[in-house]
């Protein structure tokens, strides 16, 4: 059984998500702590602002805004690639030990290192992040019983990882300073020469997931059948690995771990479009900044002067909106 | 059964185990009331009444502001609680020797008991649930918060160490020293702003309460109003920077030499921020911390005068 | 697996000679268990920053010893060994519990929200109201139950769906991680600190008073759960074939539910949240007495010696002292992993 959308959903969802995205980004631009007027911020944008306006806008929403994009963008893609792969409607990158890795390593770097500016720990995140996920499959993804083994794999790493994370934060309070600031995720942190570096990898994943949208429907119903179907499942499987790894790992070095996300964003789109995953996959890729974007915006306003950060918004913004949708519906099948 | 009587059984059970823990645990000890035994006197503190030596000679301290302001009169504690496990004492202190007995959070009973002193001094607010067993091994004075005024506390500190006098002379000295540093610059009328960087999207401004805002302010600065929690500080995002103009930015860093350690919407906001230290302006709360602070505060003045 | 048998009347077994190899396997388990735990325990009493001989210590447990080498010994290892064997054990009944009803080996408390409403509970209560232990720890217990109990409300709909109480359960959990992330970044760093180290479950510090109190008002709760074994053995065949032996699904699965809060909220009380234990001592104990149910009294003692053996590492074998929790989180982690790794090697 082949899973299909009709042609016409998918691109209309397409374009009214590509159109709210397009809001949430002017609106990334318009809208924060400081209340500038409109047209402040289009002066400062075509580069007649004050020192003040040119400030806020140049240095800090166009940078949040991107990295909003592209972290959204890869949570969104990693959670809809993770939740077909093991046909768990509650599965989640994190789940790989992508976090905790990423944790690790930067409380490794604050405190044995001492590093404490926000961009130099974006390059440690990821490694981190990388040779986790690495360790993970190393150890889960071998022999049957599917994706179980990979996720208790990935759970069991997770925890070490953070308690020796706890552990050190507990004894430098440096470090659990530190910590406690990364932990809550932030737009702000990498700069846009990591943002150049990182995107490269982002876009890899993306182009991964998209290559694995067929073997991935093939799969929904089970190995068995996709193996009768033609497909390597084998392949799929380190394919997935890999491309999680990448979009999940580079979003987590520069924002933080910004979890929820990649959790709910694949429900929501596949209320829209359904199970096929050629659709759910671009989808989800557009859907994942318009909540991260909207999440980080909320915190920018709520409590003005200050803010809340984006990691303590979006469990806010995405958890009423997956009890509302678990309430509505039975289990959904993929 | 139904959710509802489900539920209600739930929290049955859990109120029933809260009783039972919240009966059966150890009330507070009676203060010793009446005379106290002769070498010793009674100390009033957040925990009822304390009989402690008149001349306290092997102290432990659990709370930064003890420590400092028991070396500020000359008494070097044998254990004091340190601020995290890797950390060593503040090196503005001056002092050596003293044993670590476990963090500030969570003391080490057994060390402080290997210590055998005949002191202990904490905080109701930290340390609350260690009273008795810190009575156990010697008389226990505690104050009540750390964020309450400095100076009250370091008062019954002064108390239980048997050397009031010269805590008031201490706290007299910082007094006296401000009001020459103020009459000596005349800085009526200029505006301050202390601002310590916490993470990527907050800045934090200290207020007239705090312990460096309140130096500033006794120096003749004035930190310009806005909401303040509980008078001690205000958040801001650094979209809003441009608000904390002031006629002096200071900022705190660890390292006061090392100027990339601004973060950039402070560095572009006010490139003529001066640095202090962290360890004194924020954690430094005591006599020997204020000295420090009114020491960066009168060679900031005199090099800018 | 071992088959069972349904005889004439309708009761349900296993062939007797299976039944009386799994049970000496049982008690062998058990009274291994038990040796361990009593090491632990005197290791327990020897070990300390404050110097006492292992040739006082009976002395001292008799009544004798001057005064501050018997408040040491007595008053506070003592105190804190018994807790953590308590803490241990009623966590490792209460996993066993949960998992047996949700008959999903990775079920643990923190479904219901209980742990992390109760470290949200003891954050508000430390920022908005009082930091005196008594009020934490009333913090938390109102925060835990207050959290399962929203949960089974939004959960339940038509029943309780096992799929949507997981959901929902994820969803709360991670709204009240978020909102303990932020508590963290609005109190000054010690208080976090401090803050940080209970939620990670510690026993630093515990009093005869609340460890008492805990350990009295979960006794009742332990029997009856001992109470519901068989019926719960029954349940493990399936509802259908359980209802049709007399048993009661729902209510079973309710009273074990209830008995496992219960014995959590009794545990929280003493230590703060501690991970991993309710969720690794029924599997061990399965696996090592190699029963096909979780066995409850193994259960027990697994988690006591788990627990005590945490404590023990956290306190004198790392260069600092740390919370509990801290080691049973990574020790747990460890544990699973090497299932996983073992599981690997005998397949292949």
């Amino acid at each position: 059984m082949t899973v299909t959308t009709r042609p016409g959903r998918g691109i209309l969802s397409v374009g009214v998500v590509a159109a709210i995205l397009a809001v949430a980004v002017i609106a990334s631009l318009a809208l924060g702590a400081n209340p500038l007027a409109p047209p402040a911020v289009i002066d400062a944008l075509a580069g007649r602002g004050t020192r003040e306006t040119s400030f806020v806008v140049w240095d800090l929403r166009v940078p949040r805004t991107v990295v909003g994009l592209i972290a959204g963008a890869a949570l969104g893609a990693a959670g809809a690639l993770m939740q077909a792969f093991t046909r768990n409607p509650l599965a989640d990158p994190g789940l790989l030990g992508v976090g905790a890795g990423a944790a690790f390593a930067v409380a490794l770097g604050v405190s044995l290192f001492g590093l404490s500016d926000p961009g130099e720990v974006v390059w440690p995140a990821f490694a981190g992040a990388l040779l986790v996920t690495m360790a993970v499959s190393v150890i889960g993804a071998s022999g049957p019983g599917g994706p179980v083994r990979l996720i208790l794999a990935g759970v069991a790493l997770g925890a070490v990882l953070s308690g020796i994370t706890t552990a050190i934060t507990l004894t430098d309070p440096e470090a659990f300073d530190r910590m406690r600031g990364w932990n809550a995720g932030s737009l702000l942190g990498a700069g846009l020469d990591d943002l150049g570096a990182i995107a490269p990898f982002v876009a890899a994943g993306a182009v991964l997931a998209f290559a694995l949208a067929p073997g991935l429907n093939a799969m929904a119903l089970g190995d068995d059948v996709a193996r009768s179907q033609g497909v390597n499942v084998g392949r799929i499987r380190i394919g997935v690995i890999v491309a999680v790894t990448l979009l999940a790992g580079a979003a987590t070095a520069i924002a933080g771990p910004i979890s929820f996300v990649g959790l709910m964003i694949p429900h929501v789109v596949r209320w829209i479009v359904g199970p096929d995953q050629r659709a759910v996959l671009p989808l989800s890729l557009l859907a994942g900044p318009v909540v991260v974007l909207a999440a980080d915006i909320l915190g920018r306003v709520v409590i003005a002067p200050a803010e809340v950060p984006v990691g303590v918004v979006v469990a806010f913004v995405g958890a009423p909106l997956l009890i509302a949708l678990a309430r509505r519906r039975t289990a959904r099948a993929l | 059964m139904s959710p509802r009587s489900r539920l209600v059984l739930a929290s049955a059970a859990g109120m029933i185990a809260l009783a039972l823990a919240g009966c059966t645990a150890a009330a507070a000890p009676e203060s010793a009331s009446g005379s106290a035994a002769p070498g010793t006197r009674s100390v009033e503190h957040a925990r009822g009444t304390a009989d402690v030596p008149d001349q306290p000679e092997r102290v432990v301290t659990l709370e930064p502001l003890e420590l400092d302001t028991a070396v500020a009169i000359g008494i070097t504690p044998v254990g004091a609680a340190v601020a995290g496990n890797v950390t060593e004492l503040p090196s503005y202190l001056g002092v050596s020797d003293v044993a670590p007995v476990g963090t500030v959070p969570e003391p080490d009973l057994e060390a402080i008991a290997a210590l055998k002193p005949d002191l202990i001094l904490g905080t109701e607010s930290r340390h609350s649930e260690l009273y008795e067993q810190l009575s156990a091994i010697a008389p226990t004075v505690f104050i009540a918060s750390q964020a309450d005024p400095w100076r009250e506390n370091a008062t019954l500190i002064g108390e239980a160490l048997g050397r009031e006098d010269e805590v008031a002379g201490l706290l007299t000295g910082v007094d006296d020293e401000c009001a020459r540093l103020k009459s000596e610059y005349a800085l009526d009328g200029q505006t301050v702003q202390l601002i310590r960087p916490r993470d990527e999207t907050t800045l934090s401004l200290y207020g007239p309460v705090s312990f460096a805002g309140s130096l500033l302010e006794c120096v003749g600065f004035t930190i310009p109003d806005r909401e303040w929690e509980d008078g001690l500080q205000a958040d801001l995002s650094p979209e809003n920077i441009a608000s904390a103009t002031a006629d002096h930015v200071f900022v705190t860093a660890a390292d006061v030499d090392d100027r990339s350690a601004i973060p950039a919407a402070v560095a572009s906001a006010f490139p003529d921020a001066t640095l202090v230290d962290t360890s004194t302006w924020v954690s430094g709360v005591g006599p020997k911390g204020a000295e420090a602070v009114l020491g960066d505060i009168e060679r900031y003045l005199s090099a800018n005068r | 697996m071992v088959a069972t048998v349904v005889d004439r009347a309708g009761r349900v077994g296993r062939p007797a000679r299976s039944v009386a190899a799994g049970r000496r396997r049982v008690l062998a388990v058990g009274v291994a268990a038990s040796v361990v735990l009593v090491v632990l325990v005197t290791l327990g009493l020897i070990l300390g920053d404050f110097p006492v001989p292992l040739e006082r210590i009976p002395t001292i447990l008799a009544g004798g010893g001057e005064g501050i080498e018997h408040t040491v010994v007595v008053d506070w290892r003592l105190t804190r060994v018994i807790a953590a064997v308590g803490v241990g054990a009623l966590l490792g009944i209460a996993g066993a519990l949960f998992q047996t009803v949700t008959r999903n080996p990775l079920a643990s408390p923190d479904i219901l929200g209980l742990s992390s409403g109760a470290f949200s509970g003891m954050l508000l209560t430390l920022v908005l109201v009082s930091a005196s232990w008594q009020a934490l720890v009333a913090g938390s217990l109102v925060g835990g139950l207050v959290t399962a109990l929203v949960i089974q409300m939004l959960a339940s709909r038509d029943g309780l769906q096992g799929f949507r109480i997981v959901v929902v359960g994820i969803g709360v959990s991670a709204m009240l991680a978020s909102l303990n992330t932020w508590l963290l970044l609005q109190v000054e760093l010690e208080t976090a600190m401090f803050a940080s180290a209970w939620g990670a479950g510690s026993l630093n510090g515990v009093s005869a008073g609340p460890v008492t109190g805990a350990l009295v008002a979960a006794v009742p709760i332990v029997v009856g759960a001992f109470c519901l074994v068989p019926r719960m053995r029954q349940l493990e065949l399936g509802d259908d074939l359980a209802a049709a032996t007399g048993a009661r699904p729902h209510a079973v699965r309710a009273l074990a539910l209830l008995a496992g809060v219960g014995l959590v909220s009794a545990a929280t009380t003493v230590a703060g949240p501690v991970a991993f234990v309710a969720l690794a001592a029924p599997q061990i104990a399965r696996r090592l007495a190699r029963t096909p149910s979780l066995p409850l009294g193994l259960s027990a003692l697994l988690g006591a010696a788990v627990l005590l053996a945490s404590d023990l590492v956290a306190q004198h074998a790392l260069p600092a002292p740390l919370p509990v929790g801290v080691v049973t989180v990574s020790v747990g982690g460890l544990y699973l992993l090497s299932v996983i790794v073992l599981e690997l090697r005998r397949r292949a």
